[in-house]
C-alpha cells in the first residue's frame, strides 16, 4: 500500500518486522605464522541492530571497510554469524538446519554488484534462471520453463534471450538477468549489494526503476547497500550509516539526508558531489572539507576504543575513548512525530 | 630541462579562470582514433575537437564506450595496439604532437605534460620504494642530483599529503591506503611541474570523502603551479566542483560543451538531458537547486509532479560500438526527437544562443543536435 | 596448427582401427624369403629380419599404444580430478591430508616402479595403463585443487549457494564445467605421456614383449641395424614422433580455445 509517494506508507511500520537483526557481529580470524594459528581477528560487523518492514527499502551506507557488505551477507548465511540474532518473519535464522535453511532461502535473495562475475560463464541465460526452480523443486519441467519466459520478459529481455550465454549481453543486461533470477522463487526480501556501482550512469537509472517497480508490484523488500549517496536517497525508505562495522546513524531517508545528527553523516554529505548554484559554490568551496578531516579512516582490524570514528571526529571528547555509544533517540526527537524520527549513535549529536 | 616558477593562480579581473593569454595551451582538433582488430575495426573516436588554455580546467564527461579515456589517451601518444590515431591534430602550444617520434616522446610526458589514472598502481612499480620512483623522474627530467632530488622528493610527498613523508619515502606501495597511493602518483606526476594535467577518473575507485580530498587536492596544486588540468569522468555531477567547462561525449564524439553553470542551467542536447535525467543528484533538494521539473526541463516520461521520489527518466538502450565512423548522429536510436534529418545527417557542434551573458567570457556553449532550437 | 593435430590425430586412429582389415599379412607372420625388404609397392613400409611386415605391425602397435595412452590418461585424469576437486572445495583437514598423499605419490620414482610392478602384472594393455595412469595423476589432481579453490570464490558460485544449491550441485554444475580447461588439457597431454612412457619401457624390452609388436619394442629390435635396415627404425620412430606431437599441439590449442571463451565479456 502507498500513500502516493511510492514508497510504503509509513503505517507499514507498525506491522512486524520482516527481518529483525539484534546485535550481529561478524569476525574474520587473522592468521599468521608457519601454522596459521589464529593471531588476531578483524570484527568487520561489531554489533549491529536493525529490522526491514515488509515493502520497505532500507539503505546501508558506508565507505569501504564499514561492513555493509558483510552484514548483507551474513543476513543471508552466506557467511555463518559469529554472535547476534538474525529472525525472518519471526523464525531465528541461526542454528538452522541444512532444509530449513533451504526452504527460507525461497523467501530471501540476492543480487550482487558484479554482473559479470555472478552469472556462471557456461550456462545458459535460461539454465540461470530456472536453477533456483531446479534447487527448490519448483513446478514441472514445463512449467518452469514458462516462468523462466515470463520473469525475462518482466525484467526487459526476451523469452529467446533464454538460449543464450552471458558473455553476450552488457552489463546492465547481465544484471537484469541477475534479477529475475532472484525473483523466480517469489521472494519477500531481496539483499542488494551494490546493485547497480559497476554499470553505467544511464543504465543504472534503468535498473533502479526496474528495482522500483517491482517492489511496487510485489512488495518486497530491500536491503539496498550501497555508497552512491544520490542514489541512495533516491530509493530508499529508511537509511542507516555505517562506520567500521557499526550503525551510527539509522532513520527515514529525508530526515537523515536534510537533518544529519551524526558528524560521519555530515562528512559524507559535505563530501558528496553536488550540483550546486553557482553562488552557493563559491560559498562551499572553502567550507567544503570543514567537516571532511584529513586522512583516512583507520584500520578494521585495529579500531580505536569506545566510538570507532573518534580519531577523525573533529567533536570528540574523552568519553568517546572510553564508552561506546549506544544507538538511541538524540536529546529533542521525542518530541517528533515518530515517522520523522531517527536514532544516532554518538555522545555528541549534532544539532 | 626548464623549471617553471610557480605562477599567480591566474584570472582576469572579471574572476573568470583563463589565463591572460587567447591562444589555447592544448588544442585537440578533428581527433580520429580506432582500433583495428581481429573481430573489426571500433571507431573509438570521431571527430573530437577541444581546447585547453593556461590554466583552467576542462572536463570531458562519458560514459563507457565514449571514447573519454581513448582520447585522453591519444593526447600523450599512449593508444594501446591495436589502436591508432588516424587523423586529427593535437597541438601543444602550437607544436603537432601527432607526428612526434618515439625518442621525442619522453621529453612531453611527464614533464610537459602529466598524466594521473583510475589505478595508481598503474603508475607505481610495486617492488621499488615510493622515493625512489618519485627520484627517478626528477632525476632524468630535470636532471637533479641525487641528494636534491630526494630533499625534493620528501618535499612533494609532504606536500601532497603524505604523513611522515621523511620516514616513509623508503616504503613501497602496498603499504599505503589506496587514497594515499593515488596522492604519491599526483606528487610523481607533478614532480616537473607539468603544464597540462589529465586526471583519468582518478577518483573513481576511492571512498567519497578520500574522492573529496583528492579532488581539493589537485584544485590546489592546480592554484599553485598554474596548471591546466584535463579530468576524465563519467560523473556529471563530481564536475560541478571539478571544472569550468564541461564537454559531453557520446560515441567518440563531442555532443555538448559549454562553462560547467550553463550547461547545468540550459542543457541543450537531449543526451545530456538523459544523463541529467538519470541521476538523482540532479534532482533532489539538498543545496537548494530547484528540481529538473520544476524548471521545465524534463525528458519524456515525467511521471506525477511535485513528488520528491519518482522514476529517474532512464535513457532506454545502450551506448553504440562503432564498427563505422558515424555519417548520421549516433544517439538517434535512442532519442525521444529523432527526425528523419538525424538519421541522415550526423549534426557538428554549432553555438547555442547564449542565455547567460556573463559566462560568456568562458567559452561559448556548443552543441550537436539539430533540434536544439526546438527543445522543449 | 591445433585442428591440423587433431586432424592427425583422428586419422592415426581409423588407420590403426581400421587399417589392418586392408593389409594382407598377419604381424607376426614370418617369411623367410622375404627379410629385410626396403619399402616396396608389396611392403609399404618393408619388412623386418623375419620377414614380417612392417606396416602391419606398425598399425597393431598403433592400436596399443594409443589403447594404453587414452586408458592411461582417462584413468589419471578421472583420480586427479576427484582428489583435486574433493580437497580444493572441502579445504581443511580433508584437503591436509589428501594434498599430503598428492606429495607422497609425487615423491615416488615413476620409472623404477613401473618396472618393478609390469614384471609382476605382466605386460597387458591394462595393467600398462593401469599402472602407467596411477602414477601420473598427481599434477591433475594439483591443477584441479588450484582451480577449484579459485573457483569456490566466485561471484556465480556465491550466487548458487545463496539461491540454496547444495555443496554436491555446486561442485558439479558450478565449479568443475568451469575447470574443465585445464582438465582436459591435462587428459590430452598425458595421452602422449603415457605413449611415450609405454614406448621407452618396451624400447627397455620391459614392457610388451616380442613377437607381439609394440612401437617400442619395434624400436628395440631395429637397434642394431639403424644403418643397414634404416626403414625398421623410421617408420615406428615416426610414429611415436608424429602421434606424441600431434597431442601436445592439440593441448596447446585446446588451451587457448577452452579459456579465453569461458571468460568472454
Amino acid at each position: 500500500m502507498t500513500d502516493g509517494t511510492g514508497r510504503a506508507a509509513h503505517h507499514n511500520r507498525r506491522r512486524s518486522p520482516l527481518v529483525e537483526v539484534r546485535d550481529l557481529v561478524k569476525s574474520f580470524p587473522v592468521r599468521a605464522g608457519v601454522f596459521r594459528r589464529q593471531v588476531g581477528e578483524i570484527q568487520a560487523v561489531a554489533g549491529v541492530s536493525f529490522d526491514v518492514h515488509p515493502g520497505e527499502t532500507l539503505s546501508l551506507v558506508g565507505e569501504s571497510g564499514s561492513g555493509k557488505s558483510t552484514t548483507g551477507r551474513t543476513l543471508l548465511r552466506l557467511e555463518e554469524p559469529t554472535a547476534g540474532e538474525l529472525r525472518f518473519d519471526g523464525r531465528s535464522l541461526v542454528g538452522l538446519d541444512t532444509a530449513a535453511l533451504r526452504g527460507l532461502r525461497r523467501d530471501m535473495q540476492m543480487i550482487f554488484q558484479d554482473p559479470y562475475a555472478s552469472l556462471n560463464p557456461r550456462h545458459t541465460v535460461g539454465a540461470l534462471v530456472r536453477e533456483p526452480l531446479e534447487i527448490h523443486r519448483i513446478g514441472t519441467p514445463a512449467e518452469r520453463d514458462r516462468r523462466v519466459a515470463e520473469l525475462l520478459e518482466r525484467v526487459g529481455l526476451a523469452p529467446s534471450h533464454a538460449r543464450r550465454f552471458p558473455y553476450e549481453f552488457s552489463g546492465g543486461q547481465r544484471q537484469r538477468i541477475g534479477i529475475a533470477r532472484a525473483l523466480a522463487t517469489s521472494p519477500r526480501f531481496i539483499v542488494a549489494d551494490e546493485p547497480i556501482s559497476a554499470l553505467d550512469v544511464s543504465i543504472q537509472a534503468q535498473v533502479v526503476n526496474l528495482l522500483a517497480e517491482l517492489q511496487e508490484e510485489r512488495g518486497l523488500a530491500y536491503l539496498f547497500i550501497a555508497h552512491d549517496l544520490a542514489m541512495v536517497r533516491h530509493i530508499s525508505d529508511r537509511v542507516a550509516v555505517m562506520v567500521l562495522g557499526r550503525i551510527v546513524e539509522i532513520g527515514p531517508a529525508d530526515v537523515v539526508f536534510k537533518r544529519p545528527r551524526h558528524p560521519y553523516t555530515r562528512a559524507l554529505l559535505d563530501a558528496a558531489p553536488r550540483v550546486d548554484d553557482p553562488t552557493k559554490r563559491a560559498r562551499r568551496a572553502g567550507s567544503a572539507l570543514a567537516t571532511v578531516p584529513p586522512g583516512e579512516l583507520p584500520d578494521p582490524a585495529d579500531p580505536p576504543s569506545g566510538c570507532r570514528y573518534r580519531t577523525r571526529c573533529l567533536s570528540a571528547t574523552a568519553v568517546c575513548a572510553t564508552e561506546v555509544p549506544a544507538l538511541r533517540l538524540p536529546p529533542g526527537e521525542e518530541l517528533r512525530e515518530h515517522p520523522e524520527r531517527s536514532e544516532v549513535a554518538c555522545h555528541h549529536p549534532l544539532a | 630541462m626548464r623549471r617553471r616558477d610557480p605562477v599567480a593562480p591566474p584570472g582576469g579581473p572579471d574572476g573568470s579562470q583563463r589565463g591572460g593569454t587567447d591562444v589555447p595551451l592544448l588544442e585537440v582538433r578533428d581527433l580520429h582514433t580506432r582500433f583495428d582488430t581481429r573481430r573489426g575495426t571500433v571507431h573509438a573516436v570521431n571527430g573530437v575537437s577541444f581546447h585547453l588554455y593556461e590554466g583552467e580546467s576542462l572536463a570531458l564527461v562519458g560514459e563507457s564506450g565514449s571514447g573519454k579515456s581513448v582520447s585522453a589517451l591519444s593526447i600523450l601518444g599512449l593508444v594501446p595496439p591495436p589502436g591508432r590515431i588516424t587523423s586529427g591534430e593535437i597541438r601543444l602550444r602550437g607544436e603537432d604532437l601527432t607526428g612526434l617520434a618515439p625518442a621525442q616522446w619522453s621529453r612531453i610526458r611527464g614533464h610537459d605534460v602529466a598524466m594521473i589514472f583510475q589505478d595508481p598502481m598503474t603508475s607505481l612499480n610495486p617492488v621499488l620504494s615510493v622515493g625512489r620512483q618519485i627520484q627517478e623522474v626528477l632525476q632524468r627530467h630535470l636532471g637533479m642530483d641525487r641528494d636534491s632530488a630526494r630533499s625534493e622528493t620528501i618535499r612533494l610527498l609532504a606536500r601532497v599529503g603524505i604523513p611522515d613523508a621523511e620516514g616513509r619515502h623508503r616504503n613501497a606501495p602496498h603499504t599505503f591506503s589506496g587514497g594515499q597511493r593515488q596522492r604519491i602518483m599526483i606528487a610523481m606526476a607533478l614532480a616537473c611541474r607539468p603544464q597540462v594535467l589529465i586526471a583519468d577518473e582518478p577518483t573513481t575507485a576511492l571512498d567519497v570523502t578520500v574522492q573529496a580530498q583528492i579532488v581539493a587536492l589537485v584544485r590546489e596544486l592546480q592554484g599553485e603551479l598554474g596548471m591546466a588540468v584535463l579530468w576524465i569522468t563519467h560523473d556529471l555531477a563530481l564536475v560541478a566542483g571539478l571544472a569550468d567547462r564541461v564537454a559531453v561525449l557520446y560515441a567518440g564524439t563531442v555532443v555538448e560543451e559549454a562553462p560547467v553553470a550553463e550547461l547545468f542551467r540550459n542543457p541543450r542536447h537531449p543526451y545530456t538531458r538523459g544523463l541529467m535525467g538519470a541521476l538523482p543528484a540532479f534532482q533532489d533538494e539538498i543545496g537548494g537547486v530547484r528540481s529538473m521539473e520544476e524548471r521545465g526541463v524534463g525528458t519524456a516520461g515525467s511521471p506525477t509532479p511535485g513528488h520528491s521520489r519518482r522514476r529517474l527518466t532512464a535513457v532506454e538502450g545502450q551506448p553504440p560500438t562503432l564498427t563505422r565512423a558515424p555519417d548520421f548522429c549516433p544517439f538517434a536510436p535512442r532519442c525521444g526527437f529523432t527526425t528523419d534529418r538525424c538519421r541522415a545527417e550526423r549534426p557538428l557542434l554549432h553555438p547555442v544562443p547564449a542565455g547567460d551573458p556573463s559566462s560568456g567570457r568562458l567559452g561559448i556553449h556548443r552543441t550537436a543536435c539539430w533540434h536544439q532550437d526546438s527543445l522543449p | 596448427m591445433a585442428t591440423l593435430s587433431l586432424g592427425v590425430l583422428a586419422a592415426v586412429t581409423l588407420v590403426c582401427l581400421v587399417g589392418p582389415w586392408f593389409v594382407p599379412y598377419e604381424a607376426d607372420a614370418v617369411q623367410l624369403d622375404a627379410i629385410r625388404q626396403p619399402p616396396s609397392p608389396a611392403h609399404l613400409m618393408g619388412t623386418d629380419d623375419l620377414g614380417r611386415d612392417i606396416l602391419i605391425r606398425v598399425l597393431h602397435g598403433g592400436r596399443f599404444s594409443i589403447l594404453i595412452g587414452v586408458l592411461a590418461a582417462v584413468l589419471g585424469t578421472g583420480v586427479g580430478t576427484l582428489f583435486g576437486a574433493v580437497a580444493g572445495y572441502a579445504g581443511g583437514h580433508i584437503e591436509n591430508v589428501l594434498m599430503r598423499i598428492t606429495d607422497v605419490a609425487y615423491a615416488i620414482p615413476t620409472l623404477p616402479l613401473l618396472i618393478v610392478l609390469a614384471s609382476y602384472t605382466g605386460a597387458d594393455p591394462v595393467s600398462m595403463a593401469l599402472i602407467i595412469g596411477g602414477l601420473s595423476w598427481m599434477t591433475t589432481a594439483r591443477v584441479v585443487r588450484g582451480e577449484v579453490l579459485s573457483l569456490k570464490e566466485m561471484a556465480f558460485v556465491e550466487a548458487a549457494r545463496s539461491l540454496g544449491a547444495g555443496p554436491w550441485r555446486i561442485l558439479t554444475r558450478h565449479v568443475l564445467p568451469n575447470a574443465l580447461g585445464p582438465i582436459v588439457v591435462g587428459a590430452t597431454l598425458a595421452v602422449g605421456n603415457a605413449i611415450v612412457i609405454e614406448s621407452s619401457m618396451s624400447f627397455l624390452g620391459l614392457g610388451v614383449q616380442p613377437p607381439t609388436p609394440t612401437w617400442g619394442n619395434m624400436l628395440m629390435d631395429a637397434q642394431s641395424s639403424m644403418t643397414t635396415t634404416p626403414w625398421l627404425t623410421i617408420f615406428p620412430g615416426v610414429a611415436i614422433l608424429a602421434v606424441v606431437l600431434a597431442v601436445n599441439f592439440l593441448g596447446d590449442g585446446l588451451q587457448d580455445a577452452l579459456d579465453p571463451r569461458g571468460r568472454e565479456r
